[in-house]
C-alpha cells in the first residue's frame, strides 16, 4: 500500500483525533493554595489524595479545604485526568461510595476559576485548581501539572 | 432487617432522635452560622434493573435476606433499589445521617440502612453512633449502590456468604486517619450488632428466620497510595443465632429423642455399658440442637487499583461460622475492566468453597430399642442431613460486561455472567427448593444507575 494511500486512509480518523484533542490541550491546570499553607509544593499523587479526601490536614494541622469548579468544566476534566489519572465516571463512582456509605462528601463546588481563586485566597487551609494563565500572587502554586 | 426493632436498633434511633431534636433546637447562628436549609443535604441512588437467566430449578438472589428470587425469564427483583439519603449538619464537626432504601426483591419495603450522629474530633478522627452500612468485606457497604460498583452489583459467590449480604450495623465505629509517607491510611475500628430476616427457599411454605449477629467486633485498615487502596479487615460475631419456627419444630423434635433416648438409658434392666452408651447418644442429639448457632468471623483482603486506563479489583475473603452446618468457606474475587472514554468494559470472576464438611448426624442411629423412637431419630436425622444438603453454598463465576457513562450521573451496564455449583447436588447461593438442580446458569442483567 502506498503512502499515499495509507494517508488518504488515515485522513478521516486523524481529524477526528485533532478535532477532540484542542477541549484536552486548552488548559494548562496548576494547583493553588492559600498562602498561609506551610508547604510551598507537593506532587501530583499528594493532590491526588487532597482532593479525593484521603488526606485533611496540612503537615501544621490546618484542616485542608479543597476546592472544585462544577462538573462539566473542561478545566476539571483535565485536572482530574492529569493529576488523578482518573476519569468524570470513575470519580463520580468513587464519590457515591464515599457519600452513601457516611464515608465523605466531595470538595466545596463553585462555579468558575476566579470562585476557586477567591474560596482559596479567603479560606486558610484553602486548595484549589486554575488555569495557569490566571494564576496571580495573591496565592501560592503548589503543583503546576504542565511540569 | 426485622421491622420489629431490636435494642440496638432502638437505641440507634433515640440517639438520631435526641440529635435531630438538638439540631432542630439549636438555632443557625450559634453553631455554623448557616440557614437550616443549607446545614440540610438530600441525596439518593437508584437502580433500574432487569435480569434473565435460564434456569428453571432455582431463583437468583443477592443474599439469603431476599425476599422474592429473580426466577427463571425476565425478573426486576435482583437489582432494583432506591435509596434516599438526608445529612443534616448539627455543628461544623457534627451531623446527622439517614439513608433509607427500598428493593423491588424484597416488596418494596422501606429499610433503615443508615442512622447515626457523627462527631468529628479534628480532621483525623469521628466517631459514628447508631446504624450504619457495615464494612465486612471490601464492597459490603456498597453492595447495593450499583452507581458506586464498576459491575452490575459485587459478585455473588463471595457476596452471598455474608449473613445478610452485610447492609448494617447498629453500634458505633470510630474512623482515624493517619498520613503515613507518602500513604494515606484509614483505621475503622467498629462494635454492634445486627439482626435481619432469612428465608429457607427449600420449605414450603417458606420459612422465615430471624437471623441475629451480636457482639459484632471489626477492624479494617485501608491505605490509600494516588493509584491504589488496600484494604485488610476483620471482623467477629461473638454470637450468631437463627431462629425459625421450623427451627423451633426441630429443636422440639431433638429434645423429644434425646430425652426418650435418655429414658430409655434409666432402665435398671439394661446392661450398664448400653446404658452409658445410650447416655452419650442422647447428650450428643441434643448438640444438634440450633444448628445453625455458631460464632462467626469474616476476613477479607482487597485492592482497587487504576492504573492508566486499567481498573483491577480483587479481594480475598475467609468466611468461618464455627457451626457444623453453615461451615467455614475461602473466597475470591476480581474485576479487570479498561475505560474507552465513557465505556469502561470489564471481565470479572468470583468463586467461593465450602472448606469443612458436612455435619455429622451419626448420632441419630436407631436404637433398636423401640420403634416408635427410631422413626422419631430417622425423622431427626432426615431433617438435619436435609437442612446439611441446601447448606453448601460453594459457587463459581465467570463473566464480562461493559459500564457506560450516559451522564453526569447515570451509568448504564450490560452483564453476562456463567454461574455454577459445584453439582447438581449443590445449591450454591441460589435459592433452591428441591435438589438436586442443573448446577449452571446463564445470568444476564441490563441496569441503569443513578444518583442524584
Amino acid at each position: 500500500m502506498s503512502l499515499l494511500r495509507r494517508l488518504a486512509l488515515t485522513g478521516p480518523l486523524t481529524s477526528l483525533l485533532l478535532l477532540a484533542a484542542p477541549a484536552m490541550a486548552q488548559h494548562a491546570p496548576v494547583v493553588i493554595a492559600n498562602k498561609s499553607v506551610s508547604i510551598d509544593r507537593i506532587d501530583a499523587g499528594q493532590a491526588t489524595q487532597i482532593f479525593l479526601r484521603q488526606i485533611q490536614k496540612w503537615p501544621d494541622g490546618i484542616p485542608i479545604e479543597p476546592v472544585d469548579i462544577k462538573e462539566g468544566s473542561p478545566l476539571r476534566t483535565e485536572f482530574y485526568a492529569k493529576v488523578t489519572g482518573r476519569t468524570p465516571g470513575q470519580l463520580r463512582a468513587y464519590w457515591a461510595r464515599q457519600a452513601f456509605t457516611g464515608m465523605g462528601f466531595p470538595p466545596r463546588e463553585v462555579a468558575t476559576a476566579a470562585d476557586v481563586a477567591q474560596a482559596v485566597r479567603a479560606q486558610p487551609g484553602g486548595i484549589g485548581y486554575i488555569d495557569r494563565k490566571d494564576a496571580d500572587d495573591s496565592t501560592k502554586i503548589l503543583l503546576d501539572t504542565a511540569r | 432487617m426485622t421491622s420489629s426493632l431490636a435494642p440496638a436498633a432502638r437505641a440507634a434511633r433515640a440517639a438520631l432522635v435526641t440529635a435531630l431534636a438538638i439540631g432542630i433546637a439549636t438555632p443557625a447562628a450559634a453553631n455554623t452560622g448557616s440557614t437550616f436549609a443549607e446545614r440540610l443535604r438530600w441525596s439518593g441512588f437508584g437502580t433500574v434493573g432487569l435480569a434473565w437467566h435460564d434456569n428453571d430449578d432455582l431463583g437468583v438472589i443477592q443474599s439469603f435476606t431476599q425476599r422474592r428470587p429473580a426466577r427463571d425469564g425476565l425478573s426486576a427483583n435482583l437489582d432494583t433499589v432506591l435509596g434516599l439519603q438526608a445529612d443534616l449538619r448539627l455543628f461544623s464537626a457534627t451531623s446527622v445521617t439517614v439513608q433509607g432504601v427500598v428493593r423491588a426483591g424484597d416488596d418494596l419495603r422501606p429499610r433503615l440502612r443508615m442512622a447515626y450522629l457523627r462527631q468529628g474530633f479534628g480532621p483525623d478522627l469521628a466517631l459514628r453512633v447508631g446504624r450504619f452500612r457495615s464494612p465486612i468485606f471490601f464492597d459490603s457497604d456498597i453492595s447495593e449502590i450499583g452507581f458506586a460498583n464498576l459491575t452490575v452489583r459485587p459478585n455473588l459467590p463471595a457476596y452471598a456468604l455474608v449473613a445478610n449480604n452485610g447492609p448494617v450495623v447498629d453500634g458505633a465505629d470510630l474512623q482515624w486517619r493517619y498520613q503515613l509517607g507518602g500513604a494515606a491510611l484509614l483505621v475503622q475500628g467498629y462494635v454492634g450488632r445486627s439482626d435481619y430476616e432469612q428465608y429457607f427457599y427449600n420449605t414450603t411454605p417458606r420459612d422465615k428466620a430471624e437471623g441475629d449477629l451480636k457482639r459484632i467486633r471489626g477492624l479494617a485498615v485501608s491505605v490509600s497510595v494516588p493509584r491504589l487502596t488496600v484494604r485488610a479487615s476483620h471482623t467477629r460475631a461473638g454470637q450468631f443465632t437463627l431462629r425459625s419456627s421450623r427451627l423451633a419444630q426441630l429443636d422440639a423434635g431433638l429434645d423429644q429423642v434425646a430425652g426418650g433416648i435418655g429414658q430409655i438409658a434409666m432402665n435398671p434392666a439394661l446392661p450398664a455399658p448400653m446404658q452409658a452408651a445410650l447416655a452419650a447418644q442422647a447428650a450428643a442429639i441434643q448438640g444438634y440442637r440450633t444448628p445453625f448457632d455458631g460464632s462467626v468471623s469474616y476476613t477479607s483482603l482487597g485492592f482497587d487499583a487504576n492504573v492508566g486506563n486499567w481498573r483491577l479489583m480483587g479481594e480475598w475473603a475467609i468466611f468461618d461460622s464455627r457451626s457444623a452446618m453453615i461451615g467455614r468457606y475461602r473466597a475470591w474475587t476480581t474485576t479487570v475492566g479498561y475505560a474507552i472514554r465513557e465505556f469502561t468494559p470489564y471481565v470479572t470472576a468470583s468463586r467461593s468453597d465450602r472448606r469443612s464438611g458436612r455435619v455429622d448426624t451419626g448420632a441419630l442411629t436407631p436404637t433398636g430399642l423401640s420403634p416408635q423412637l427410631d422413626a422419631g431419630i430417622a425423622a431427626m436425622r432426615g431433617a438435619l442431613d436435609d437442612a446439611a444438603r441446601f447448606a453448601d453454598l460453594s459457587t463459581r463465576s465467570v463473566g464480562f460486561g461493559v459500564r457506560w457513562e450516559a451522564r453526569a450521573n447515570m451509568a448504564v451496564k450490560l452483564q453476562y455472567e456463567r454461574l455454577r455449583t459445584p453439582s447438581g447436588n449443590h445449591p450454591g447461593v441460589f435459592a433452591v427448593s428441591t435438589l438436586p438442580i442443573e448446577p449452571t446458569t446463564n445470568l444476564f442483567s441490563v441496569t441503569l444507575d443513578f444518583v442524584f
